[in-house]
């Protein structure tokens, strides 16, 4: 009975949180309420709705062994304690993604994006987890695309591995942009980052070659030299002899990164992947942390408005509606099909328990949706000015803060003479205006809150700590992300000729890696040299994939619910696959079709040949604009088309199941029973 | 005042020992799979447990095995 009445409790206190919000628009309201309606909403819907999965739906049973237990190698099969695979398979899914989406999703205002983030986790992001962490606890730790062939066919499988591809390829290109966008013009922050390379290197041969296996000295050793590394930008940035040597235009910072990648993809795992991805663990659970905290200890007030005027579609960070471009925009803190690759990784050969899964794989995804929560509060703590003078594109703008002030006050926010030159200069920037792409938003908002919490002063060194922590992690998928899509590729090659199959076959390596590479690089040269910022264009077709990825999941997670006899509860992925497919079908054509030259790829070539045919716009520049419309066209409507196919093959298997035309039989490993005491 | 600092240092010792003997594994076991590290010890604990026939190799040995296994294939990690 008291334990009712906490829940209870809780349940108000969240429902009562929401009232807050839902009362006090066009008020400033402190952060606390915001906090406190996600944390009520995920305890009430972790209690009772993954309990539910996890019993009625999953019937998880701890007398059936897990792969971990029955194929422990002590390698990647390891039993692991509950509460630190959390954290590892936290670590493993959390990245730029939640930070990011939430920050450019702010321009609708914080309550729309915090609405889709905390009520999507609970009903289709956690649930899209949980159910294919279980899948493939179920088969021995099986990736996805191997459930999807076994459960659905083979041209299903192929389909699903030709989506992650392309995926892979749009999400590296808009990530690496993200980076290029905070590193432009900053020679604190090239230089922290460029250290990062000789840090990992120093950590790398650490551990292999001197004291071998020693990753945790090499790690703690790394982490201090990254902290010099950042105070001593400081002293780069403000020298007039070194400045110059690492202030880059954005095009220089890109074909850096491409370079990077192609050798972090080519270099063995040991010398620059192993050791930065450590780095960016440690550096990415401590600085969270260090947020959450701050974010506690301070409860700053929120000065964006709950709902801003550009729920019309007429904002200046991206085009379109609130829906359905809020749903794309915020990917991965309310659901991310990325997240099905991880789930069907490392993390399901280290489960301990079956009823494990229900922690790691639900309370893990609500733990991300909570970061996601944290970036739109970081967000909502600029002033609105400040805000959509750092997001907005230099072409709406101005070149001067003068002209940012005017055309900000047109939108009906206000920005006072010399705060971004104030602002830039207390960060240690020369200018702070048309940063798209999140990264510095985000990181002005962490700066306020850290050295409100922590210790006024410390503004420009807090900036280049978050600067420096989001490139990191970023970095690091950029280089395992090419390393992944290399061995795709490779995969997929093999099926053509033979020998490019073999993943350690030299030649084949560097064609495979130059090919992922010439990739994304491509779509983000294009990114960089958009005169709307890249984006505009680019971080849509992302939200659009990584959702379509999740469609591909929840179907594969229905076929696993349906040929194990579970039709009955198939409403619990088929509901989140519908409204994951209308959103971002919706989303896909308009950014095709749509008639406003903003939002529609086919409308925006049409003006820009207008353009030129008046001989407003160099033909040449012209030309290779509406070549880049096309193929963003093209891109979205393949990534259409693969999931459609996906979803009318899984639908098949379904009638063919539901109609006793298939027997109702799932690939699961069989039942044997745990050694482990009850 | 040594006394209070003393006394400080050694309530904040105490502390740290309850919470380490709290923890599920010891913190440096704790730190490596979090951050999915190879473990060198657990892994010979476990082939003397499961395996005493087989050779133990050395910790290069293992390692280098550990990164092919880990990052050998498929993606580990997200966005």
């Amino acid at each position: 009975m008291p334990q009712k009445l906490a829940w209870f409790v809780l349940a108000a206190a969240g429902a009562g949180a929401w009232g807050v919000l839902a009362l006090h628009r066009g008020e400033t309201i402190s952060a606390a309420w915001l906090v406190l309606a996600a944390v009520g909403t995920y305890l009430v819907a972790y209690r009772f709705y993954s309990r539910f999965l996890a019993e009625r739906v999953f019937e998880l049973n701890d007398r059936r062994a897990t792969p971990a237990e029955r194929l422990a190698n002590g390698r990647d099969f390891v039993p692991t304690s509950r509460w630190v695979l959390f954290g590892h398979h936290f670590a493993a899914i959390a990245g730029a993604g939640p930070l990011v989406g939430p920050v450019l999703a702010a321009q609708f205002g914080y309550l729309p994006g915090t609405i889709w983030i905390v009520f999507g986790v609970v009903l289709a992001g956690a649930v899209q987890d949980f159910i294919i962490l279980f899948g493939s606890m179920r088969r021995d730790g099986k990736s996805l695309g191997q459930m999807a062939k076994e459960e659905t066919g083979p041209v299903t499988g192929l389909l699903a591995m030709v989506a992650v591809l392309a995926i892979m390829v749009i999400l590296l290109a808009v990530l690496a942009l993200v980076v290029v966008n905070a590193l432009k013009d900053s020679p604190w922050g090239v230089f922290t980052i460029l250290c990062t390379i000789p840090i990992a290197l120093l950590m790398g041969f650490w551990m292999k070659v001197w004291r071998p296996g020693r990753t945790i000295e090499a790690s703690l050793g790394g982490v201090a030299l990254l902290m010099l590394a950042l105070v001593g930008g400081r002293h780069v940035a403000e020298s007039p002899t070194l400045a110059p040597w690492f202030t880059h235009s954005g095009l220089t910072i890109a074909y850096g990164m491409i370079a990077y990648g192609f050798l972090a993809s080519v270099l063995p795992v040991w010398m620059l992947l192993c050791p930065r991805d450590y780095l960016s663990t440690f550096m990415k659970i401590g600085t969270i942390l260090l947020l959450a905290l701050g974010i506690l200890l301070l409860l700053p007030p929120l000065k964006m408005p709950a709902v801003t005027p550009f729920i019309d579609g007429s904002g200046p960070v991206f085009a379109g509606k609130l829906f359905p471009f809020a749903f794309i925009t915020i990917a991965c803190g309310a659901i991310s099909g990325f997240h099905a690759l991880v789930a069907s990784g490392t993390t399901p050969k280290m489960l301990t328990r079956e009823s494990d899964a229900r922690l790691i794989g639900y309370g893990g995804m609500l733990m991300e949706s909570f970061v996601a929560v944290m970036a739109m509060c970081a967000a909502a703590v600029l002033d609105p000015g400040v805000y959509f003078a750092m997001n907005a594109p230099l072409a709406t703008l101005g070149g001067s803060a003068e002209s940012a002030a005017e055309v900000i006050r047109t939108w009906g926010f206000s920005l006072a003479p010399g705060q971004m030159d104030a602002l830039a200069a207390a960060v240690g920037e020369k200018t702070l205006l048309a940063r798209t792409g999140g990264a510095p938003s985000l990181a002005v908002g962490m700066a306020q809150i850290f050295s409100g919490a922590f210790g006024q002063g410390l503004m420009a060194l807090w900036y280049h700590f978050a600067i420096m922590f989001e490139a990191l992690f970023i970095l690091t998928t950029v280089d395992t992300g090419t390393r992944v899509g290399r061995f795709m590729l490779q995969e997929l090659a093999g099926h053509l000729w033979a020998p490019l199959g073999r993943t350690s076959w030299y030649p084949s390596i560097v064609f495979a890696s130059a090919l992922v590479v010439a990739g994304w690089g491509y779509f983000l040269v294009q990114g960089v040299l958009d005169p709307l910022g890249g984006i505009n264009s680019l971080w849509p077709l992302f939200g659009i994939s990584n959702q379509l990825l999740a469609a591909v999941a929840l179907c594969v997670g229905t076929t696993i619910l349906i040929k194990a006899g579970k039709a009955r509860y198939a409403w619990i992925t088929l509901l989140p696959l519908a409204w994951v497919l209308v959103v971002t079908l919706t989303a896909g054509w308009q950014k095709v079709f749509a008639d406003d030259p903003r939002l529609g790829f086919l409308a925006h070539a049409a003006v820009t040949a207008e353009q030129i045919a008046a001989g407003a716009m160099d033909p040449e520049r012209g030309a290779r604009l509406i070549f880049n419309d096309r193929l963003d066209a093209a891109v979205a409507v393949v990534f259409m088309v693969v999931t459609l196919l996906v979803v009318l093959a899984s639908a098949r298997e379904w009638v063919l199941v539901l109609t006793r035309r298939k027997p109702a039989v799932v690939k699961e490993s069989p039942f044997v029973e745990t050694a482990y005491a009850g | 005042m040594p006394g209070k600092a003393a006394r400080l240092t050694a309530s904040l010792a105490g502390a740290w020992h309850a919470l380490v003997a709290r923890l599920p594994v010891p913190p440096a076991r704790l730190l490596r799979q979090v951050a999915g590290m190879p473990d060198y010890a657990a892994f010979v604990e476990h082939l003397r447990r499961c395996h005493p026939e087989r050779t133990v190799p050395s910790e290069r040995d293992y390692f280098d095995a550990f990164l092919r296994a880990r990052y050998g294939d498929g993606p580990s990690r997200c966005c």
